[in-house]
């Protein structure tokens, strides 16, 4: 799972990346990588397993009392 | 600017009715169903008159910034910063969250009706692939595909038709049996699903006439709110109230039910159809938006880097955010995300940015 | 030409994935059920019933002549504590995926029945499989008779109680209706009731002989429900009484006298026909006014006289109004009197112009309604006399 995982970061890589190098877009590349990385840092831990924390669990908190009316 | 594409207005309604239909027809059925019981169809006009000002909120706001998107005027209306923060927060809580949320509802809807054995992330990562080609290519491809596939929408009024033979008025009746508030609640999850029609704000700017905004978006809610009612009184008027609101997909369950002197019936696929193409549209345009308000919000020249990214964003979402199970996805839909998102982001923050425009001075004279 | 190539190992890539899926059923994979029937057995078990199709006795029947007929279904039980489990084990018996998509018929058997039919409906409504358009019958006896019979008309019994439901021949309720029956405090179920029954013979040639008398599922009422659980019956003649009132399919035979000669019978065909219930409640005393608009066809004279004058077909509508309503009283009373259950849906029709009083009223709806009076009128029209007008038969004076 990691392994196919890690294949298709590098696939999305090489389809993008040498285009942008090409055309010198460094702050596109900045931003593209910058999303692949939240990207890879959410996936990555839930392949292995680890569980991430939710912020839907916020927003639940946050609009409790609206919640409870709902019911 | 970043998007070369223009469609005209009646691609415009359309791809509006494909970003609200889909999921809605097969998710508020239930949960309005569940509060507002026979009286639900007065849940929806209810919401229809909420989705009809948001629309109006954010048609006003376009106009008065021509050729800008909501990342961008927001920026204008409130300076850089806050601006910035507004942008951030519908790329990550708006667009993101509910694309996201339209990917698991997909997987889910094909998981529990019809491929039980599947992976629930084949159906992500597959969903994912082809949306993502289709944002890549730009507005006009995703609302051109959309032409293709909206026609689709009317197979419900057919629907609707040959079922009739299994309704019953009497089961409307009686009329404002439970009193007002359960109305109310009810309308919370269809408003926020016409509510929806805030992404209409990142393709204002591309339309080929502006002018016509208004009415593009009057008529996108009404439309959709007369496809929603369709299929909530479609399963109102063959199951009752009582057995509605238990069914999770109650307009799945009621095309089920039809069948023509037994030789036309199983027409579930129509369902599966409309909510597949739909449901592929719906997280095209959420998907676009986040993408496009994504390469605004950093001042990028091209938004397509960012696409295949996001959409790894958005796979990975999709299980973590929704949580764990199908239960945890209706409670997480119908009671926590459908009143945050239509309480802050489809008429908080659009309402707040019209009176800061308006007392600024902000913004050309809204032709509206 | 490096893209053609690209596209070209894309396609074949493509419809080597596309056309496979994982939960793919291919027909010669699957047990295809046509029916089924839930038990509740002795040791407090529940014992699930299934009849599988067999698809190779359902083509080309016709032309196979000489080998002589093959059953087309093969019924196979197995019990368990529950139904999937009950299914798990039949799985173990049954060499192919079960399908629940095409079963027609849910037969639950009287013992069940007793027990509580919720027990049994949840699996139905919850999998994906079994449709809600099913047809729901109550047994006479256990479910596995029924299901193990055959149709001598039809290929499988299951078919056949299936087309007996759909022609409406008795009350036919779908799972969906059953469901919705019994979700709701305003009406109590009632649900078909069928039995095994000796059916005619079937003809041999001469060498061969007769074959005996022949088992078969027939419609004989209905079963009256409180709640989930099954409390009584109501024979055929009610059961068309409990139809009228509910204003469900009015169809049906009736005879009346002749006008002229009382002690022969005219047989009328109701065509078709409206109830209206109308509740009316003061706050202590509670009536129900109901009217039944009634149209039939004449359809038999045993009598000799010329029917074919006004005052005469008059008198066959006042007749034949007598009749409804004598037919509707006596399932009401079977009603009222003996299982105090309203399965008219008369505490519907009563929440929808009283929804105050209806909750106050709704949780000892079935006491309030063995109290309520029921005021039955009947307007019976006679609107066609089928291709005669005076006997064809009988000479002139």
């Amino acid at each position: 799972m990691i392994v196919l995982l890690i294949l298709l970061f590098a696939g999305i890589i090489l389809f993008e990346v040498p285009g942008l190098v090409k055309k010198k877009m460094w702050r596109e590349l900045a931003a593209f990588l910058a999303y692949l990385l939240i990207g890879m840092a959410l996936s990555i831990p839930q392949v292995l397993g680890v569980k991430l924390p939710n912020p839907t669990k916020a927003i639940e908190a946050l609009i409790k009392p609206i919640s409870e009316l709902l019911k | 600017m970043l998007e070369q594409g223009k469609i005209d207005s009646k691609q415009a309604i359309m791809l509006m009715l494909s970003t609200i239909l889909p999921t809605a027809i097969l998710t508020v059925p239930a949960v309005t169903a569940k509060s507002a019981r026979q009286d639900s169809w007065m849940s929806i006009m209810i919401a229809t008159t909420v989705g009809l000002l948001i629309a109006r909120l954010v048609v006003v706001l376009g106009l008065r910034f021509p050729g800008k998107t909501l990342f961008e005027y927001a920026e204008e209306i409130l300076g850089k910063v806050p601006g910035k923060i507004v942008g951030l927060l519908y790329i990550w809580l708006f667009f993101l969250y509910i694309g996201s949320g339209v990917i698991r509802e997909y997987g889910v809807f094909m998981v529990t009706a019809i491929m039980p054995d599947t992976p629930i992330i084949v159906f992500h990562i597959v969903g994912v692939a082809v949306v993502a080609y289709m944002v890549r290519n730009g507005l006009e491809v995703l609302s051109r595909f959309n032409q293709l596939t909206i026609p689709t929408t009317g197979l419900l009024a057919i629907v609707f038709i040959l079922s009739t033979k299994d309704m019953k008025l009497a089961r409307l009746l009686p009329v404002f049996d439970a009193g007002p508030l359960p109305i109310v609640k009810g309308s919370v999850a269809p408003a926020m699903w016409l509510g929806e029609i805030v992404t209409f704000a990142m393709i204002i700017p591309y339309l080929i006439r502006p002018r016509e905004a208004h009415r593009v978006a009057t008529l996108s809610i009404l439309l959709c709110s007369f496809f929603l009612t369709m299929s909530i009184l479609e399963a109102l008027l063959i199951f009752g109230p009582n057995v509605t609101g238990h069914w999770i997909f109650p307009a799945f369950n009621a095309v089920r039910v039809v069948s023509i002197a037994n030789f036309l019936e199983r027409l579930e696929s129509v369902i599966m159809v409309i909510f597949m193409l739909g449901g592929f549209v719906k997280l095209g345009v959420f998907y676009y938006a986040a993408v496009l308000g994504s390469a605004q919000w950093l001042g990028l020249k091209d938004y397509r880097p960012l696409v295949l990214p996001v959409g790894v964003i958005l796979v990975a979402l999709s299980i973590p955010l929704w949580g764990e199970n199908i239960v945890e996805v209706l409670h997480f839909i119908g009671q926590v995300y459908a009143p945050f998102a239509l309480i802050v982001l489809e008429v908080g923050i659009p309402l707040l940015l019209l009176i800061v425009s308006l007392t600024k001075g902000k913004g050309g004279e809204s032709d509206a | 030409m490096l893209k053609k190539i690209t596209v070209f190992i894309l396609l074949v890539l493509l419809t080597g994935f596309l056309v496979g899926c994982w939960s793919r059923e291919e027909i010669t994979q699957i047990a295809i059920i046509l029916g089924t029937g839930v038990d509740w057995t002795a040791d407090g078990r529940i014992r699930l019933t299934v009849q599988i199709a067999k698809p190779g006795s359902f083509a080309g029947g016709a032309e196979g002549g000489g080998k002589g007929r093959e059953p087309a279904s093969w019924a196979v039980s197995a019990e368990g504590k529950s139904i999937e489990e009950a299914e798990r084990y039949l799985a173990m018996r049954v060499p192919r995926d079960i399908y629940w998509g095409h079963c027609i018929t849910l037969v639950i058997g009287e013992e069940m029945a007793k027990k509580g039919t919720r027990i049994v409906t949840s699996f139905f409504l919850r999998d994906r499989e079994p449709r809600e358009t099913m047809w729901v019958m109550v047994a006479k006896g256990e479910a596995k008779d029924v299901l193990e019979t055959h149709s001598n008309l039809e290929k499988t019994s299951a078919q056949a109680a299936g087309l007996l439901e759909r022609m409406k021949t008795g009350y036919s309720v779908q799972l969906r209706e059953f469901a919705e029956m019994l979700a709701s405090k305003g009406v109590q179920p009632v649900v078909t009731r069928v039995e095994v029954k000796e059916a005619g013979v079937t003809p041999g040639s001469e060498q061969e002989k007769k074959s005996p008398a022949h088992k078969q599922v027939e419609i004989t009422g209905v079963g009256v429900f409180k709640e989930d659980k099954l409390i009584g019956w109501l024979d055929a003649e009610k059961t068309r009484g409990l139809m009228w009132l509910k204003g469900e399919p009015m169809e049906g035979v009736i005879t009346v006298p002749s006008p002229g000669e009382p002690d022969k019978e005219v047989s009328i065909l109701i065509r078709r026909g409206k109830t209206k219930i109308v509740p009316k409640y003061d706050g202590k005393s509670l009536r129900f006014d109901v009217k039944i608009d009634m149209e039939g066809d004449m359809v038999e004279q045993q009598s000799l006289e010329d029917l074919a004058k006004p005052e005469k077909i008059k008198f066959l509508e006042s007749g034949m109004a007598e009749e409804i309503k004598r037919r509707c009283n006596l399932a009401l009373k079977k009603a009222q009197k003996e299982y105090a259950v309203d399965i008219f849906g008369f505490g519907n029709a009563f929440h929808r112009k009283y929804k105050k009083e209806w909750r106050e009223l709704k949780d000892r709806w079935d006491d309030v309604f063995r109290q309520a009076e029921v005021n039955i009128t009947v307007a019976a029209r006679v609107r066609v006399i089928g291709l005669s007008t005076k006997r064809a038969d009988v000479p002139e004076k």
